[in-house]
């Protein structure tokens, strides 16, 4: 999985603002710290059901933490 | 390094042992292979012995330990051991065996118009590809994904 998805993220700074590693957080939504690290890449795209975990975790909605990139028709 | 993670690696490791372990076994009873190594026959028998119970072994040691993983593991820890990211893997693995297995049946079958030689073997080369293709394939991006 070494090209890059079309679904841009701030995982990293939501993961952060909560103080979690990705270990942490991999353990709160069930999958592997590999998944969260790929997703953070933008090297895999979550289903939704792991978007909406990944959300719940931390504390927020899945558009704050993914947003389609401006060149899909995301807001800049 | 976690368990989760820890199990991963052992999976690749025991999933590349049943490729080399497929092919040593495969290979020598080919007739190309023949044509460029000669073996007498007690020698190429060991071989794929050999081959075979590295396959044989491999195989088992994976099933077991994913039993024992299964048993061990918190039920949380072994789904991460499947998640949805190793399961596109999988189906990416899959797809490229599936696409390199019709290549390699077009091309033999083409070339053994030719040479019979090679379509004596088409079955086990079509085989051998689909196999190792799918398995490697999977091991290398599971263990690119960092």
């Amino acid at each position: 999985m070494s090209k890059l998805s079309g679904l841009d993220n701030r995982l990293k700074e939501a993961r952060a603002a909560h103080g979690l590693t990705q270990a942490d957080l991999a353990r709160q939504v069930g999958v592997s710290r590999k998944t969260i690290n790929t997703v953070e890449n933008r090297i895999f795209v979550p289903s939704t059901i792991l978007a909406l975990r990944i959300a719940q975790a931390l504390g927020t909605t899945v558009e704050d933490v993914f947003q389609l990139p401006p060149e899909a028709g995301g807001q800049v | 390094m976690n368990i989760v993670e820890n199990a991963a690696r052992w999976r690749r490791g025991a999933l590349s042992l049943i490729v080399i372990g497929f092919i040593v076994w495969r290979l020598p009873d080919m007739t190309i292979f023949q044509r460029f190594v000669s073996l007498n026959e007690p020698v190429s028998t060991v071989i794929e012995l050999v081959g075979a119970i590295i396959w044989i072994g491999a195989l088992i040691a994976l099933l077991l330990r994913t039993r024992a993983d299964r048993r061990d593991m918190s039920k949380a820890e072994f789904s991460a051991l499947e998640d949805e990211r190793v399961q596109a893997l999988n189906n990416g693995a899959f797809r490229v065996g599936f696409w390199v297995m019709l290549v390699a049946a077009a091309l033999l079958s083409t070339a053994g118009a030719w040479d019979w030689k090679i379509s004596h073997d088409a079955a086990d080369i079509i085989f051998i590809l689909g196999v190792a293709v799918t398995l490697l394939h999977f091991v290398m991006r599971d263990a690119a994904d960092e």
